[in-house]
């Protein structure tokens, strides 16, 4: 497992779960037609969002195969897009301003989008647009997952990253962390703006590795 | 009920006292308790490993510390090996020593260590071995930590 | 006027009943700090006089008085500086810096610190090592013996600890009793959730890559005990980090606020000993019958852990210290430390208050009297001969 992707995905996690779930898990609720019927639901949707990341690893492979393969020329974009990313995420983790995150949930206009392009109410594919909203944690391991060595490790990075995103997805009825869902938020975005400083620190090495090979 | 609970609270807050009590005056018998109970050692990243071999030269010693590729879960596609040499008054000004640090029976590198400077040299002949890390002047001799790669 | 000296006489305990109470204590610590022989060197002996008054001459004051809070603050802040003292010279003494180089590590020459802890438990269970370049028995402050202290600390106090126990809080404690008034009073109180984020994050990226990523990286108190021998740019950043941290976290916002910055808006450990709140004994409640809403709880609390929110509960929050500075500060006597599953009514908040003060004061006065006497010496060292090693 790649554990840095994981850690991108827990530390982002909380929040992730915290915006989405009040919203979503009414709706995986409200068919109420037992617990096994709406376990399953939650399954699919899961798998949703797993394929989702999974598709985005391929694209994240095929973009290091075609445009990076040059070393510096890969150092530099690389490090270019970790400082950017890695930006957003301290901007979201610490600020008020968290756009992204808003456009890839249910009230949002991407969600809006997605749900006049496919049927939203197949938990698959709900799961699916979910999953894909183009948030800096989200960017950022797409960023991670271009650096991996081969196809195989990228998807496994983002599953890494699925993972952690959805651990606390699944353990929260269990342990009834939805009563606390504005704490978690809050803890899970500062842990997101502190891993950007990370990301900001490798990203900045990467661009004067690169900048020294020119 | 409410008479039991405030029982249990004052013992309770008096075995916080005991506790603290021995805390202090059982410290070392806890400690040493704990880390037998527990079997911890402290990290291969930091203390080398545990030495596997060590081979006598009269007046010192060599001791070839285990391989380390520890990781949280499984190994590390990198890692090294650590080489100590002690006693510190009984080393030579240079020490030149091939190293079978696999035990296949096989030279895998030779490291060269000048113990007035510190400066080392590698000559590999195991192409697992990729560079000499630092040489590291201990209270009472010298250590070395050579960077090898995990074969799969 | 006279309503207040009645009502300090009134919370005074009668001398004799006061020098009773004290008696235990005075034994135990005579014990602790002689361990069964009085030094016979004069500066040692003298140092040891002096500590020994000292602290007890604290306890005393605060059963006599019924005063908690500033009493503690004293002794706190005077272990957080004698800690440093005797520890940087120290490490003078043995290595001729402050700086630990890599030979140092490998040897397990580093003593161990308990804000280490939180980073070396998923590590520990997964390997069965600790992250850590110490020792695990023997030498100064042992892995082993370390977490001994720390577990009986958070059984008995726990996040107390952080009032009672730790060297390095008496120096955020200092700095943010500089000034008489807040300079900065509106702090964004989101903040206080940032340690439990900075837990999250070293925690798991300490078991990424095996080593105490807090400690590389963002610890401010290696400012003034050890750090790394800064030869290569990484360290050179860490060791900027670290520094300002230190000047922001520990000394310029404390003052600035009268708040304890570090401990209750960055630390992790902090963050992770609240937890041992749930499981220790003692608490600090309020009673809403006496309590007219004044907010100067609210006000003087030094790490938020009281709002109007757990006022109406009856309680502090989760990340409480149980340092008494509310206690104190409450002119209707509202507020009070308590025993879980003791009456809230009926009067007996000084037992319960006693029944704190005796392990608590006695890890403080373990933990602070071999530091406190050995800055002495060093500091009479000092003046004798124009060094301290």
């Amino acid at each position: 497992m790649k554990l840095d992707g994981f850690i991108l995905g827990l530390s982002n996690g909380a929040a992730c779960i915290a915006t989405c779930a009040p919203v979503l898990i009414p709706y995986l609720l409200g068919e109420g037609k037992g617990i096994i019927r709406n376990c399953l639901l939650t399954v699919q949707f899961l798998l949703g969002r797993l394929l989702g990341y999974l598709l985005f690893a391929v694209l994240a492979w095929t973009i290091s195969r075609s445009i990076l393969q040059d070393t510096s020329r890969h150092d530099l974009i690389i490090g270019a897009a970790y400082v950017l990313f890695s930006v957003l995420l301290i901007i979201y983790g610490f600020f008020k301003a968290s756009p992204s995150c808003k456009t890839g949930c249910a009230d949002g206009g991407y969600h809006k989008l997605m749900a006049s392009l496919l049927p939203m109410s197949l938990p698959v594919v709900a799961g699916f647009a979910t999953g894909l909203s183009f948030c800096p944690p989200f960017l950022l391991a797409f960023t991670g997952a271009t650096e991996q060595t081969s196809l195989l490790a990228g998807m496994l990075f983002f599953f890494s990253f699925f993972l952690g995103t959805s651990l606390l997805f699944v353990l929260a009825p269990f342990v009834g962390l939805f009563s606390r869902f504005s704490v978690l938020k809050i803890i899970g975005k500062m842990a997101a703006g502190l891993m950007g400083l990370y990301y900001l620190y490798s990203g900045i090495i990467l661009l004067l590795g690169g900048l020294k090979r020119i | 009920m409410r008479k039991l609970k405030s029982i249990l609270g004052y013992t309770w807050a008096v075995a916080a006292l005991i506790i603290v009590l021995a805390t202090f005056f059982g410290n070392d018998y806890f400690s040493r308790a704990l880390a037998s109970a527990t079997g911890i050692t402290v990290s291969p990243w930091y203390s080398g490993g545990d030495i596997v071999k060590v081979i006598a030269h009269g007046a010192y010693k060599t001791s070839i510390h285990r391989p380390v590729f520890d990781s949280l879960i499984g190994q590390t596609k990198k890692g090294f090996v650590q080489i100590n040499w002690n006693p510190a008054a009984g080393l030579p000004s240079v020490i030149k020593e091939g190293i079978d640090y696999n035990s296949d029976g096989k030279e895998d590198f030779v490291v060269t260590l000048n113990t007035a400077t510190g400066e080392t040299t590698l000559s590999k002949t195991n192409p697992a071995v990729l560079d000499i890390g630092k040489s590291y002047r201990l209270r009472n001799g010298w250590a070395v930590r050579v960077l090898l790669r995990r074969k799969t | 006027m006279n309503k207040k000296i009645a009502d300090k006489v009134d919370a005074q305990t009668g001398m004799g009943k006061t020098i009773l109470l004290c008696l235990p204590m005075m034994l135990i610590t005579l014990m602790m700090y002689s361990r069964g022989q009085l030094p016979t060197e004069p500066a040692r002996l003298f140092a040891f006089v002096v500590a020994f008054v000292f602290i007890n001459g604290i306890f005393f004051l605060m059963i006599r008085t019924g005063k908690t809070d500033r009493l503690r603050s004293i002794l706190f802040v005077t272990y957080a500086v004698c800690f440093i003292i005797s520890f940087i010279s120290h490490l003078i003494e043995a290595r001729g810096s402050m700086a630990v180089s890599q030979a140092n590590m490998i040897e397990g020459l580093t003593p161990f610190c308990h804000i280490v802890i939180p980073m070396t438990i998923i590590p520990a269970a997964l390997t069965k090592t600790i992250i850590f370049p110490g020792t695990i028995i023997g030498g100064f402050a042992s892995i082993a013996s370390m977490f001994a202290l720390w577990i009986g600390a958070s059984l008995a106090l726990g996040r107390g600890f952080c009032s009672w126990v730790c060297f390095f809080g008496g120096l955020d404690e200092g700095f943010s009793r500089i000034f008489k008034k807040a300079r900065i009073k509106n702090i964004n109180l989101k903040f206080t959730y940032l340690p439990y984020a900075v837990l999250l994050v070293v925690v798991l990226a300490a078991a990424m890559t095996l080593s105490p990523v807090y400690c590389e990286w963002l610890c401010p108190f290696k400012t003034v005990t050890e750090f790394a021998e800064i030869t290569s740019v990484k360290i050179l950043i860490q060791t900027i980090i670290f520094v300002s941290l230190f000047i922001v976290l520990v000394m310029v916002l404390p003052a600035l606020t009268k708040r304890r910055t570090q401990c209750s808006l960055f630390c992790p450990f902090g963050a992770f000993q609240s937890l041992t709140n749930k499981i220790n004994v003692f608490d600090v409640r309020v009673d809403p019958d006496r309590c007219i809403k004044c907010k100067k709880c609210i006000s003087t609390c030094p790490t938020f852990s009281i709002n109007e929110e757990t006022i109406a509960r009856g309680k502090t929050g989760m990340t409480c210290m149980k340092c008494g500075k509310c206690i104190d500060a409450c002119t209707q006597k509202a507020l009070f430390y308590h025993i879980k599953g003791t009456p809230l009514t009926g009067g007996r908040f000084e037992i319960y208050r006693r029944l704190f003060l005796y392990p608590a004061f006695l890890f403080l006065a373990t933990m602070s009297g071999g530091f406190v006497q050995d800055a002495l010496v060093k500091t009479i060292k000092l003046i004798a001969t124009g060094s301290m090693i």
